[in-house]
């Protein structure tokens, strides 16, 4: 390999080969008046903006425009029965933001969903983390096949999912059923607590563990061979090498999905709303599915400003997560 | 070393965008205000026959069997296409929310009986057409649950309510007689206990709103209501309401109910098995114990009886659906001859054939084909009905209600507390108007 290709780990630990040999960094000062044109940036912007129009339309219909639409009737008193005439509303301020901030049913749902991501993004960081480091060390076709077999939660529907978990989960269920056949005492494992909760995170870590453990594979082809082959012949075991090369070389690549998988956990839905609508006592309703429940009771001022709520958390989780993405890293 | 050279943006420019979004933003507050808005009118619907498409979307269960009425509605009128659209009953009222919120709603649905009054309150439906249906012929509560302030906005189509379901050869063996008051409703069910049943009865613990229904009932056959006596608030934590729940929730302490009963669509099945003793249902039920056994089971074990009384007597819940035209919809007229068109008794007939669900019309009743035991019990619980409170909010205060009645039904809560903590909530809620 010539010099000038350098092995960089980047942020997502997915190695890139970068040319920067002394030719590129000469051309790269050469100034170049062709270049600099402004009918030819004009022209280059142009077509940037080409390439760029059918996500930006895409974007600022469906995710700007609805946003700024719902950010300004959060400070209205709106409901379901506005929405044919919704400029027929009164503006209340901040009193929406209070109001539901101080609500019991909506602190609890925040409580809940703090623990769904506390325990969901910790608990697919070790699952996809642990596949992966499994799957790293085999070879060959079975490598392939148990890669693809761990990734297909990702692709599978979840309503599907989630249907063939509430048949085993279910009072006189399989999970019953096996139960009771073994003489033990059964669970009430979608109606009580703490089953509930571990259950909905169950599946949202059976959901998400795939995508943690594509992404730590990537992240292990930039752990050096030779640092690994060094610790080993400076009598460092298998354990050790985890612990003091591998783990230490990851913390990008964990970061990372720490934030994908605490923003998906965040928003949790599909899980809760499918297998336990809430139950028990509303223990398991996430910030998303109160949100949904809000609009469903015409609410829809309280549904917007509960959105921009979890947003701001959402931010908040994440923008500490990328401070210590970038002291790490 | 060399740096690129940055690009300024003038302050001017980076201001713009701030400086549209606060014109817009202060155009659409300037523009806010709330100002009544009439009601838009129903009617008159044309005569002839009905032309167009027509859009319909039905909950499942009733929708799947709707598209033979449909076939019969277009042979009649030839100039019509009926399109059905089935929509899962689970997600029905987010799918009609999200409809009216976009308003592409369609033409034509059917509302269910318990939210009827939250659907009116949101103005997506239009007032029926002056002298389109003569509004006499049907069960009184089904016109009253779908008018606001003396205006119908529905058309009734089917009618029914809830009564008491037991196994007649169970409580036979225990030598009980089934309970016509909620005093002898706890030894019945205990006896059924004693004959090893694994759940004497069953409440509901995951949908907040049956739960409520089911409070409504005791409340109502104590003689009192959720709302105050002059209908201005919510009254949730009376002392006669508190009692109702006290008396709900023993049933739980005392293992009569579980909260792990049998889901809903399998409580047929549990009936005929054994394994529920008793359950106040619908008549719907009746045709799915059917399914899940055989006809000499329906002749020598269901019982059929009132609700159990209390002071003011045996009360029950109006169940069942009304049709409603959508105001955004684009084929009004044609909608409102469907509708009418599914008020014919015959129809009505069909409809409780294909799927158990009783006409709204009184007199469709004396057809023979609605000459059950079962039935018999239905007409004369129609009698004696309590509505839902007739409240734009009260879906949502259902599920305030169904949350704290699960705390009581889990000893997390005492009933006194529950519904203090539901009275607290339901207050800010108010009344939704």
């Amino acid at each position: 390999m010539p010099r000038s290709w350098r092995l960089r780990a980047s942020a997502s630990g997915i190695s890139l080969l970068t040319f920067s040999g002394p030719a590129v960094r000469a051309a790269r000062r050469r100034p170049n008046r062709w270049r600099s044109a402004p009918t030819h940036r004009r022209r280059e912007g142009w077509v940037a903006l080409a390439f760029v129009a059918p996500f930006l339309i895409i974007f600022l219909a469906y995710t700007l425009l609805p946003a700024v639409y719902s950010l300004f009737f959060s400070f209205t008193d709106i409901t379901a029965r506005d929405m044919r005439n919704p400029l027929n509303v009164d503006v209340v301020g901040l009193e929406n933001f209070a109001n539901v901030m101080t609500r019991r049913d909506f602190g609890q749902a925040a409580l809940n969903t703090l623990i769904f991501v506390i325990l969901g993004a910790g608990g697919t960081i070790t699952a996809g983390l642990g596949l992966a480091l499994a799957l790293d060390a085999l070879l060959g076709r079975l490598k392939t096949m148990l890669r693809a077999a761990f990734y297909l939660p990702v692709i599978t529907n979840v309503v599907a999912a989630a249907m063939i978990w509430q048949y085993a989960l279910a009072p006189r269920g399989t999970l019953d059923r096996m139960l009771r056949n073994l003489g033990l005492e059964s669970v009430s494992w979608l109606d009580s607590q703490p089953w509930a909760t571990l259950a909905v995170t169950a599946l949202g870590i059976w959901r998400n563990m795939g995508t943690a453990m594509v992404i730590f594979l990537a992240g292990l082809q930039s752990v050096p061979e030779d640092v690994q082959e060094a610790a080993a012949l400076d009598g460092a075991g298998p354990a050790r090498r985890f612990v003091s090369v591998t783990l230490p070389l990851l913390i990008p690549t964990i970061l990372l999905v720490s934030v994908l998988m605490s923003t998906s956990f965040m928003q949790i839905f599909e899980e809760v709303y499918l297998l336990t609508g809430g139950a028990p006592v509303g223990t398991t309703t996430s910030l998303s599915v109160w949100i949904f429940q809000q609009f469903g009771f015409g609410n829809t001022a309280v549904a917007f400003t509960g959105s921009f709520i979890l947003l701001a958390l959402a931010t908040v989780i994440n923008l500490v997560q990328f401070r210590l993405l970038r002291s790490r890293t | 070393m060399h740096s690129a050279k940055r690009h300024s943006v003038p302050a001017v420019s980076r201001a713009l965008p701030l400086l549209a979004l606060s014109t817009a933003a202060i155009v659409l507050l300037a523009g806010c205000g709330r100002a009544d808005t009439p009601n838009e009118t129903g009617g008159p619907v044309s005569d002839g026959p009905a032309t167009g498409t027509l859009n319909i979307w039905a909950g499942s269960g009733e929708g799947d069997v709707l598209q033979a009425f449909a076939d019969t509605f277009e042979v009649e009128n030839p100039d019509v296409s009926v399109e059905i659209t089935v929509v899962p009953q689970d997600d029905m009222d987010i799918n009609l929310q999200a409809a009216i919120t976009a308003g592409t709603t369609p033409d034509l649905t059917f509302l269910y009986t318990e939210g009827m009054q939250s659907w009116l309150a949101t103005d997506a439906f239009l007032p029926v057409p002056d002298g389109l249906i003569d509004d006499t012929i049907f069960f009184p509560a089904t016109v009253e649950n779908g008018s606001i302030d003396g205006t119908l906005y529905t058309i009734p189509w089917y009618a029914s309510t809830y009564t008491l379901l037991y196994r007649k050869d169970i409580a036979a063996a225990a030598g009980v007689e089934a309970p016509t008051t909620w005093d002898e409703y706890v030894p019945f069910l205990e006896a059924l206990k004693e004959q090893g049943v694994d759940f004497p009865t069953i409440a509901s613990t995951r949908w907040n709103s049956f739960t409520a229904d089911e409070l409504r009932i005791i409340v109502a056959s104590n003689g009192c209501s959720l709302l105050s006596d002059d209908q201005a608030e919510w009254a949730l934590n009376s002392d006669c309401v508190v009692d109702a729940a006290a008396f709900w929730g023993e049933l739980f302490a005392a293992e009569l109910v579980s909260t792990d009963g049998p889901a809903f669509l399998d409580q047929a099945a549990a009936f005929a098995d054994g394994a529920l003793g008793a359950y106040i249902i619908g008549p719907f039920a009746v045709s799915w114990i059917r399914e899940a056994s055989s006809g000499e089971f329906i002749e020598e074990s269901l019982g059929a009886t009132l609700v159990p009384a209390g002071s003011a007597g045996s009360v029950s819940r109006l169940s069942g659906a009304s049709w409603a035209v959508f105001a955004d919809g684009q084929n009004p007229d044609a909608a409102w001859k469907f509708a009418q068109f599914m008020t014919d008794v015959d129809r009505q007939v069909e409809l409780y054939e294909a799927f158990g669900s009783p006409p709204a019309i009184v007199a469709a009743w004396d057809e023979p084909a609605l000459d059950t035991p079962e039935l018999a019990v239905q007409a004369e619980q129609l009698q004696s009905l309590v509505l839902a409170p007739q409240v734009a909010s009260w879906n949502e205060v259902a599920n305030v209600i169904g949350q704290q009645m699960e705390r009581v039904a889990r000893g997390l809560a005492t009933a006194q507390e529950a519904m203090d903590a539901a009275q607290l909530e339901a207050e800010s809620i108010g009344f939704g108007d």
